[in-house]
C-alpha cells in the first residue's frame, strides 16, 4: 500500500491575496508553517501588517458594487465554475490539507467534498431564499415588497482545523449573495485556504471579490475594526470567540462565532455495541480529536459500563498512527508541538484529579517520523463531571469514561456543561432517542451516530458557550450577508 | 497488521490494485489472441477496465465525506489480490476458462465491498454494484463465446 506523494516539499513563503494580485507582504514577521507529521518546516507564513489589511479590505471594497450589480445568474456561473475547478484539484488539495495539518488523508477528502458541498448549496440559496418576498394589497391600493440586499465586505477568520472547509461555511454564500470578502486562515495551517484560493483563480472571478491576508490575533482585529468590513464570520475556540464577539460588537459588526465544545455521546444498554464502537472511533480520534463535533465525554449508561468499556479500549488501542498520506494510517499527529504539550499536561491533569488512565498514548511512537507530533489513542476511566478532562476542551484524542445510572442522569450531565455544541446517544429505543433529542441542550445531536455534522443545506447549530450570535454557518448565512429592505408602493388613488 | 480492516481509501486503494491487475492481463491476453471474436472482446473489456480505474479513482477522492469514515471490517482484500494474481498466471487454463473465473471473483467482490462501503461512501457503494454487475454480464458472454467455440 503506498504512502501517496506530497504536492511540494516546500511551499516558499505565502503571498497575500490584494485586489487579484498575489503580493508578497512588506512584514518583517514571517514564521515557519510546519508538516506535524515530520516536524519540518514545508512553507513560511507572513503575518501582514496594517496597511496590508487596509488595502485588501480596499480592493474588497472597490470590488464590491460591480460585483452586486452583476445579475445574480452570471455571479451564480462563477461560483458553478467553482465547484468544477476545485473538484479538478480535490486530490492535490487534500494531500496540501494533510500535509500542513496532519489528518489522514480521508478527512483531507472528506473536508474537501463538504467544502464543495457549501459551493453547491450557496448556488442553491442565491435562487431561492435570496429572491425576496412580496404580498399585493396589504392595504388599499398598497403593495409591499420585500428585497435583499447585499451588504459589502466580510471578514472571515477561519480555524486550523479544517482549514479550507470552515471558511467555506461563508465564503460561497458570500460572494453568491453579492457581497465581496477578505478570509485569513489560522496562521498554523494556512497553506490548504492559499493553494484552495490559488485554484479558484482559475474561475476568473473579478479581482477584490475574495482577497486573503495572513497573520495573527492583531491582523484580525484590524481586519473586524476596519470600518469598510460590515461583519465577521469566525470559527475557533471558544475563549477565542468570545473576544472576537465582543470586540465585533463593540465595533458595531455583526458576528457569526462558531466556538469550541466538549462533547458527550451516551451510549444506552440497549444499544449495538458494535455498530457504537466503529462509529466512537472517528467519534473520539477522527481528526486526532481535533474538531468541534468530536466525542469527548463517553457516558455509559447502567449496565453496558464494563463492556462497551472494554470494547472502546480494544479498538482504540488498535488505531494506525503514521502520516496521514500513508492510506493504511487511521489517525495523524496533532496540528502544533504546542497542542501535544497541552494535550499532555491535561493527560497529567487527569490523573491528578483521580482519574484512572487506562489507555496512554502519550509513548506513541511512530517509524520513519519520530519527531512527529503523535499522540495515541488516550482514554480515561472514572471520570466525574467535576473533573477539568470532563469540562475543558482538551482538543486531542483523550475520551473520558462517565458513569450514569439512567438517561436521565446523563442528559443532566450534559445540560450542565458550559459548552452545547454537539451530543449524541447510541441506543435501539425509539423512546430514549427522542427523550435525549426532546431534552438535551445542545445544537447538533446525533442518533446512532457519532458525529452529527450537519450538511452544508442545513445550519450548522452550536448552542451555549460553543457559538455567539444569532445566525449560524452554512445555509443560514442567506440573512448575515444581506439585510432587508421593505418597499411598500401605492400606484393607485 | 490485521488487514481485514481498512480505511476507506486503503480498501479503494486495494480495488485499485486488482482492477489494474485485470486490465493488464486483458491487455497482455489481447495482444496474444488469434481468436478475432475472443480478440475484440479483451480490447473492449481493458477499454472498460480503464474507464473503471478512472471511476474508482474518481470516487476515492470526490465521494467520502469526513463524518463518516468508520473501519471498513470484513473483507480480505489482499486473498483477492493472491487468487487473482495465482489465477492470472495458472496455465493450467485456457483464455476463456481464465478470464470468466475472474470476471466470477470479481463479481463477488464487488458485490460484497458495495455493501461495504455504502455507509462510507454512498456514490462508492452504487458504482461497485455496477460493476459487480458489469462482470456479470462479462461472464455470460465470455461463457456464450466458449459454447461457441465448443460447438464450432
Amino acid at each position: 500500500m503506498s504512502v501517496l506523494a506530497e504536492v511540494q516539499r516546500d511551499y516558499g513563503t505565502l503571498k497575500l491575496l490584494i485586489g487579484g494580485e498575489w503580493a508578497d507582504s512588506n512584514t518583517s514577521r514571517i514564521e515557519p508553517v510546519m508538516n506535524p507529521a515530520k516536524d519540518e518546516a514545508i512553507a513560511r507564513v507572513p503575518y501582514a501588517v496594517k496597511e496590508e489589511v487596509d488595502r485588501a479590505v480596499e480592493a474588497a471594497q472597490n470590488a464590491f458594487d460591480r460585483w452586486k450589480n452583476l445579475p445574480v445568474p452570471t455571479r451564480i456561473q462563477y461560483i458553478y465554475r467553482l465547484k468544477s475547478v476545485i473538484e479538478d484539484n480535490v486530490e492535490d488539495l487534500a494531500r496540501i490539507t494533510t500535509q500542513n495539518h496532519g489528518k489522514i488523508i480521508d478527512e483531507s477528502r472528506g473536508e474537501m467534498r463538504r467544502l464543495v458541498e457549501n459551493v453547491e448549496t450557496a448556488c442553491a440559496i442565491a435562487y431561492t431564499m435570496a429572491k425576496g418576498e412580496h404580498m399585493d394589497q396589504i392595504a388599499a391600493g398598497i403593495d409591499t415588497t420585500l428585497i435583499r440586499e447585499p451588504l459589502g465586505v466580510f471578514a472571515i477568520i477561519g480555524p486550523f482545523n479544517f482549514p479550507s472547509m470552515a471558511p467555506f461555511w461563508f465564503i460561497p454564500y458570500a460572494l453568491a449573495l453579492g457581497c465581496t470578502v477578505v478570509v485569513k486562515p489560522s496562521e498554523v495551517c494556512p497553506l490548504p485556504l492559499q493553494w484552495t484560493l490559488k485554484v479558484v483563480e482559475k474561475v476568473g472571478i473579478p479581482p477584490g471579490v475574495i482577497n486573503l491576508v495572513h497573520g495573527n490575533r492583531e491582523v484580525s482585529e484590524a481586519l473586524i475594526s476596519h470600518p469598510g468590513v460590515k461583519g465577521v464570520a469566525f470559527v475557533g475556540s471558544t475563549a477565542v470567540g468570545r473576544e472576537v464577539y465582543k470586540f465585533a460588537g463593540a465595533h458595531g459588526k455583526r458576528a457569526i462565532v462558531q466556538a469550541g465544545a466538549k462533547n458527550f455521546v451516551v451510549v444506552m444498554p440497549d444499544a449495538d455495541l458494535d455498530m457504537c464502537i466503529r462509529a466512537l472511533m472517528p467519534s473520539f480520534f477522527g481528526n486526532t480529536g481535533q474538531r468541534c463535533l468530536s466525542g469527548a465525554n463517553l457516558v455509559a449508561v447502567g449496565e453496558v459500563y464494563e463492556k462497551l468499556k472494554t470494547k472502546f479500549v480494544q479498538a482504540s488501542s488498535k488505531l494506525r498512527l503514521g502520516y496521514g498520506l500513508d492510506e493504511r494510517v487511521e489517525m495523524g499527529p496533532v496540528v502544533t508541538r504546542k497542542s501535544r504539550e497541552r494535550i499532555f499536561d491535561y493527560i497529567e491533569k487527569g490523573t491528578r484529579e483521580g482519574a484512572k488512565l487506562i489507555l496512554d498514548g502519550r509513548n506513541a511512537r511512530v517509524e520513519g517520523y519520530p519527531n512527529g507530533y503523535f499522540i495515541g489513542a488516550t482514554i480515561f476511566d472514572i471520570v466525574t463531571t467535576d473533573m477539568k478532562i470532563a469540562n475543558e476542551e482538551i482538543f486531542g484524542p483523550v475520551a473520558s469514561i462517565i458513569k450514569a445510572e439512567k438517561l436521565d442522569e446523563a442528559v443532566e450531565m450534559i445540560n450542565r456543561s458550559r459548552y452545547g455544541n454537539a451530543t449524541c446517544i447510541f441506543t435501539s429505543s425509539g423512546r430514549a432517542a427522542r427523550e435525549f433529542r426532546t431534552k438535551v441542550k445542545a445544537g447538533n445531536i446525533g442518533i446512532n451516530l457519532g458525529i452529527p455534522a450537519p450538511m452544508a443545506f442545513f445550519p450548522f447549530g452550536g448552542w451555549k458557550d460553543s457559538f455567539f450570535g444569532v445566525l449560524h454557518g452554512q445555509m443560514d448565512c442567506v440573512d448575515f450577508f444581506t439585510d432587508k429592505k421593505i418597499i411598500m408602493s401605492r400606484w393607485q388613488w | 497488521m490485521n488487514m481485514e480492516r481498512y480505511t476507506f481509501s486503503q480498501f479503494m486503494s486495494s480495488l485499485i490494485k486488482i482492477e489494474s491487475m485485470i486490465t493488464d492481463f486483458y491487455k497482455d491476453l489481447a495482444e496474444k489472441i488469434e481468436s478475432r471474436d475472443l480478440h475484440d472482446m479483451l480490447v473492449k473489456f481493458t477499454q472498460e477496465s480503464l474507464k473503471r480505474l478512472e471511476s474508482l479513482n474518481r470516487v476515492t477522492q470526490l465521494s467520502i465525506v469526513e463524518f463518516s469514515l468508520e473501519h471498513i471490517t470484513g473483507l480480505n482484500l489482499e486473498d483477492y489480490v493472491l487468487h487473482v494474481d495465482r489465477l492470472i498466471k495458472d496455465e493450467r487454463y485456457n483464455a476463456i476458462n481464465k478470464a470468466t473465473m475472474l470476471e466470477n471473483i470479481m463479481q463477488e467482490l464487488y458485490s460484497q465491498a458495495s455493501k461495504k462501503t455504502t455507509y462510507a461512501s454512498p456514490d462508492a457503494g452504487e458504482l461497485l454494484e455496477r460493476f459487480s454487475q458489469e462482470s456479470s454480464k462479462r461472464k455470460l458472454k465470455l461463457l456464450r463465446l466458449l459454447q461457441t467455440s465448443k460447438t464450432d
